[in-house]
């Protein structure tokens, strides 16, 4: 045993140890400040600059911040820099050179295995340790290596493939070169983006630092519903450090602004919505838990929090409602909306509808409830601003998935005059699906409080409050009927949903379950008639708003559940029933009882591949099998289609929008050759810097390495509209395509005039123009050469090489699909497996299958997040958030994703030049109705979602109980 | 600003021992993989950190006659690769090779999962069914006898947990859990163990203290083992909770048959 006897100590001596520590990090010996509970992440961000390691979460789940410890990997948010005096720290930076990549960062980048790359650099530094510690390999043993890590964007099986290639040490002589392989269109190349993620040299706005900056935190309600009296600051103003102090009445009395919707609503009576105008900082009321009434500005963000910790408010409590229904009933949340009802907004034919149901051979009618989610990318919302008097022109860097329109709201609301006296900057961005297209208050105050004080100011949430205060997504509750005839062919549908839309009104959540939602009721299907109501209701909680898919999968859950449901009612196959009502492909284009006109399409190709790939034929036998096990097998599918590239813009107009939807590229090939592409489209891992390189290389001839993507800032990109709602391939892209061939063009009139020919007659193929009757050729970047060079060069022309367009689509793009799921449940713990899962998708031509695959793989897992994991849970009486940390929402993790197969039927698209129609949603719509659907299947009766590990348990005991009673 | 705590590096266990008789609210501190997080929240604000992660006196793992001793700043990567345990508790190498996650068993202690949270750690599994007794200075006791000085929320403040000795005796043994979907934690895990003679099925759950199933370890001995699985009540768990902490021991008992 160890020796516990005690001497006599000289407690004097026991003095506190010196606030520095000393240590190694990279090889190289540093000395820095520890304190408090400082830890090892933030003293290598903020002291060392080492700011490759992230900071995704404050509960030691999310991996992203890993480094090596003495050799090991560790998790620096739990290791505390006081601890480490005199230890040895290997960061991501550390690891290797960026032009040597190890096996494991090589085989990320041809796997795919990085999105939006902000989780990667932790993954990596995770992995390197698991290759070394752990010999054998086994897809459970990787599985097990990845458990400390959460990637929100690639649903992990790129990872797990890089992990396997990386262990097997396999040769480089696979990898893509650049000059070795096609490049354009339809190649499935790696991303030129993913070497700045795998070796830590991505820049995210919380890694900006700028001189002088001091930090922004924000006192919140914990109460949902209150009105304030008073709010004391005298505690807080003594802290040390503090700088100034700002509560509601503040902002009113600066005269700001307040954030609203985006788009405008109109009631079926005629009346326009109302309600939800949300102040920078709550004056009245504050409206829900997390609602900012206080912002502190301090020299040092933790003087910041704690300080915002010593405000004490004085709230008179109101009754909270986190329920819609109840919420109609309660107290009214603002005072234009008196029974807490935005708007009561309908469309379709109810009159046709109620004669069909009159007369109907067959009714089915569900009510169901589709979950209120959270999104949770990976990095938290933040904000660096700063203003230049000198110049008059201020810079906020924002985690923003469009920054143009975040620089449009941001200097209406603060009055701020002209627009572009603003730059906004969004650099890399660590995912967004949809929480980041919104403007919140957040981000304004910052830069006001940047101008006021003419001090940098950062501001970076915390990963509680991205839970409480980032816009939630989904939370329907709907009826729905269906009524067919005796053929089983669909005649009417009749939707009645009640939206919850939240405290607030945020930028889209009045169109989304409105527009967004209700035109996607027709689905795949011809049916006749629809009509559908939806109620938009305020409640005390978080705003909801677009979250990936945005009232597309609301659309397709319900319609994919109703049809199974007819299915089981009429005894059909639900494959077949569904085969019989789909639009066949003479119909296109097909123009919807809701109001949409499919452009193109056909369906039975991808239902007819994918269950020929989920081998639905032998599903019987397979579940025989299993029942022999004890388990319980069901399969499910769902069809969908879904609008994506939103347009045009007049469109827009006509349904409330106040913006265009164009999107805008600028395309300059310098004198060198190099070829810039400017786009307003914004990347936050879907790799645009890739596939818009390729379709300018396509166009152009050009190779990757020529090509840089320059996106995310006001000041390089002049107008821009961002990325939402699948739009950039089919919107941005085409752009970029249009821009291409107008450089073409130019480049023909140069080049005729060299070869001493008509236009007319001058070819461009492959990067070179050539006159084919003298067979002379100049490349492009000859001619760009000749262009800035114009000694000898046609009259009246412009020197210089660069050309733009702005694409503005003439209608929306219609991706469909068919998923099909197999899941096999153990009755005794309600343990739940899918053991099969196949996506085959119509996205038009693939510009790179392989981030097409990203994307949709990356989609599906958050549809298996939805359907068996994630819930945003509220207290029903005091309207707390109880799911508030990555350890109380559960998220998929690796060891939940199963293989997932991946294929296409391709229909072009049409109306843009580059024939795509969008892939990022696909996944997040077509996955939780399948999943759902083989639940069903193997309970043979549904669940709602989340199907929780103890809800399948209860289901299945019920189904024992059942079987028990005498028939 | 509060003070900031006082951050000790003593330099022998028994300067750390007296650190923490004499110092008022003192804590330790090892591998930090529940600590931190508390101190990050606030959860808990001790006046002293008294950090024992570099004493190598109580790191180590050790035959000592008939026993295997395990430090209590052992990292769980430590015990789960050591041949010690491997050879004597293969199946508690595995257990604690299923801890957390890679990061946590490079980092977290032993002595910090049973005196943080002793009633969630799946070491408690283990360690009921296997006998082992817990060392504090000046005495031992047993491993039962010291859950019962635990709450909910870990060993008392003032505890100094040195190690986990373990018997050595043959037996066949396998630990099955079921993970909670965020956290990761267990929310069932059962640790059954066979000597020939005897057996011993130990349970732990998020809706109880961990226990020995005493009553099955009695039925044990009869001939159709997974039927007495069913038929005997899982006190004092409930519903879910006991179908599946029934489920686990079908399976533990499965593997050592």
């Amino acid at each position: 045993m160890p020796d516990t006897d005690q001497p006599g100590f000289d407690e004097t001596v026991w003095m506190p140890s010196r606030p520095q520590v000393r240590f190694t990090v990279n090889g190289r010996s540093v000395e820095v400040p520890a304190t408090g509970t400082r830890v090892l992440a933030e003293t290598l961000r903020t002291d060392l600059g080492l700011t490759g390691t992230h900071i995704g979460c404050d509960t030691a789940q999310c991996g992203a911040c890993v480094v090596h410890l003495n050799g090991k990997s560790v998790k620096s948010c739990t290791v505390l820099t006081r601890q480490i005096d005199g230890q040895d720290i290997r960061t991501i930076e550390g690891l290797a050179p960026p032009d040597r990549p190890t096996a494991l960062q090589a085989a990320f980048e041809d796997h795919h295995a990085v999105q939006c790359g902000f989780c990667t650099a932790g993954l990596i530094m995770g992995l390197e340790d698991f290759l070394e510690q752990t010999p054998a390999r086994t897809d459970e043993d990787i599985l097990a290596g990845l458990k400390g890590h959460i990637c929100r964007c690639t649903g992990y099986r790129n990872i797990m493939k890089a992990v396997v290639t990386a262990a097997a040490a396999s040769s480089q002589a696979e990898r893509y070169t650049d000059k070795a392989r096609h490049q354009g269109v339809g190649a499935a190349i790696p991303r030129k983006e993913d070497r700045r993620f795998l070796t830590g040299r991505g820049q995210y706005v919380s890694d900006v630092t700028l001189p002088n900056q001091a930090y922004a935190a924000f006192a919140r309600s914990p109460v949902a519903h209150a009105h304030i009296r008073s709010v004391d600051l005298a505690a807080a103003r003594q802290v040390d450090g503090v700088i100034d102090i700002f509560t509601g009445e503040d902002v009113a009395r600066a005269g700001l602004g307040e954030l609203w919707s985006s788009w405008r609503v109109m009631s079926k009576d005629g009346t326009p919505m109302r309600g939800g105008k949300r102040p920078l900082l709550a004056k009245d009321k504050v409206r829900f838990v997390g609602d900012a009434y206080a912002l502190v500005i301090a020299e040092t963000v933790e003087a910041a929090v704690h300080a915002a910790s010593l405000i004490i408010p004085d709230f008179e409590a109101l009754p909270a409602f986190i329920d819609p229904a109840a919420s109609m009933r309660g107290e009214a949340l603002h005072a234009e909306a008196p029974d807490n009802h935005c708007f009561r907004w309908a469309m379709g034919d109810e009159a046709g509808v109620e004669a069909a149901f009159a007369t109907a051979h067959h009714v089915t009618e569900i009510t169901l409830i589709n979950n209120r989610v959270i999104p949770n990318a990976l990095e938290t919302r933040a904000a660096v601003a700063a203003h230049d008097a000198a110049r008059g022109k201020s810079t906020l860097h924002t985690t923003s998935q469009n920054p143009h329109m975040a620089r449009r709201i941001i200097t209406e609301t603060l009055g701020i005059s002209p627009e572009h006296s603003v730059r906004v900057i969004s650099p890399d961005v660590g995912g967004g699906f949809g929480s980041k297209i919104f403007i919140y208050p957040e981000e304004c105050l910052s830069l006001w409080a940047s101008r006021k004080l003419d001090r940098p100011v950062k501001w970076v949430a915390t990963r509680r409050e991205a839970f409480q205060t980032d816009v939630h997504g989904r939370d329907h509750r709907s009826t729905a009927k269906l009524a067919l005839d005796k053929d089983g062919r669909f005649l009417a549908l009749k939707v009645d949903t009640t939206a919850n839309l939240g405290a607030y009104l945020s930028g889209f959540a009045a169109f989304v379950p409105t527009f967004l939602y209700a035109t996607m009721l027709a689905g795949p299907y011809r049916t006749p008639l629809i009509h559908v109501a939806v109620d938009g209701v305020f409640t005390n909680t978080a705003p909801v708003d677009a979250y990936r898919g945005a009232g597309r999968p609301e659309a397709v859950y319900l319609l994919e559940r109703l049809i199974d449901e007819a299915a089981n009612d009429l005894g059909e196959d639900p494959a077949e029933l569904r085969r019989k009502n789909l639009i066949a492909k003479d119909q296109f284009p097909y123009r919807t009882p809701v109001a949409l006109e499919y452009d193109i399409g056909d369906y039975e190709p991808h239902l007819d591949l994918a269950l020929q790939k989920a081998d639905y034929e032998g599903f019987e036998a397979r579940k025989a099998e299993a029942a022999k096990e004890g388990r319980l097998r069901g399969i499910g599918l769902s069809c969908y289609v879904e609008a994506c590239g939103i347009g045009p813009s007049a469109l827009a107009g006509l349904i409330g929008a106040d913006v265009g939807l164009w999107e805008s590229a600028l395309l300059r090939m310098t004198p060198s050759g190099s070829l810039q592409v400017f786009t307003g489209s914004h990347a936050h891992g879907q790799g645009h810097e890739t596939t818009f390189a390729q379709i300018a290389a396509d166009r152009l001839g050009l190779q990757l390495s020529d090509i840089d993507v320059i996106h995310g800032d006001t000041d390089q990109t002049p107008v821009g509209m961002g990325t939402f709602g699948s739009r950039s391939a089919a919107v941005g892209g085409s752009a970029v395509a249009r821009a291409a061939d107008k450089l073409i063009e130019k480049g023909r009139t140069i080049a005729a005039q060299r070869f001493g020919c008509d236009e007319g007659n001058v070819v461009f193929d492959a990067g070179a123009f050539i006159c084919p009757r003298t067979t002379s050729s100049l490349s492009i970047q000859e001619i760009a050469k000749i262009a800035y060079v114009p000694h000898i060069y046609p009259a009246g022309l412009e020197p210089g090489f660069e050309a733009s367009a702005v694409f503005d689509p003439v209608n929306f793009t219609y991706p469909s699909g068919t998923h099909v799921c197999e899941v096999e449940i153990t009755p005794e713990t309600g343990e739940i497996r899918i053991v099969n899962f196949v996506a085959v998708d119509d996205f038009g031509t693939l510009i790179n299958p392989a981030i097409v695959e990203g994307q949709v793989v990356g989609g599906v897992v958050q549809g298996i997040g939805q359907a068996l994991f994630e819930a945003a849970q509220y207290d029903d009486e005091d309207g707390t958030l109880l799911s508030n940390s990555f350890r109380s929402y559960a998220m998929p993790r690796a060891a939940d994703t199963p293989p997932i197969f991946v294929d296409h039927t391709t229909t072009p698209a049409p109306n843009n030049p580059t024939g795509a129609k969008g892939c990022g949603e696909a996944g997040a719509i077509a996955a939780p109705p399948a999943i759902m659907n083989a639940i069903a299947n193997a309970l043979g009766r549904p669940l709602p979602m989340p199907a929780t590990r103890q809800a399948i348990w209860e289901a299945c005991q019920a189904i024992v109980s059942s079987k028990d009673e005498p028939a | 600003m509060r003070p900031d705590m006082a951050f000790h590096r003593p330099h022998s266990l028994a300067e750390a021992i007296a650190m923490i008789d004499r110092l008022p609210n003192a804590q330790l501190l090892a591998g930090g993989q529940s600590l931190v997080p508390e101190l990050r929240r606030g959860d808990r604000q001790p006046t002293h950190l008294v950090s024992i992660d570099q004493l190598p006196e109580l790191s180590g793992l050790s035959k000592r006659g008939d026993a295997i001793f395990i430090g209590a700043t052992a990292t769980h990567d430590a015990i789960a690769t050591s041949p010690l345990i491997k050879d004597a508790f293969p199946a508690l190498a595995k257990l604690v090779g299923s801890i957390g996650d890679l990061q946590v068993r490079n980092r977290g202690t032993l002595g910090g999962a049973i005196a943080a949270a002793a009633y969630r750690s799946d070491y408690s599994a283990a360690f009921l069914a296997l006998g082992a007794r817990v060392h504090i200075p000046g005495t031992e006791l047993p491993y039962d006898a010291y859950l019962a000085q635990c709450g909910f929320d870990g060993a008392p403040p003032n505890m100094f947990v040195l190690g986990v000795s373990l018997p050595i005796a043959d037996h066949t043994a396998a630990y099955e859990k079921i993970s909670h979907p965020a956290a990761g934690y267990a929310e069932c895990g059962v640790f059954a163990s066979w000597s020939g003679s005897e057996a011993r099925i130990a349970v732990i759950s998020d809706t109880a203290p961990p226990f020995r199933w005493t009553a099955l370890e009695a039925e044990l001995r009869a001939d159709d083992a997974l039927a007495a699985v069913d038929s005997t009540p899982v006190h004092p768990l409930t519903d879910y909770a006991a179908e599946l902490a029934r489920a686990l021991t079908r399976r533990a008992l499965k593997t050592i048959a």
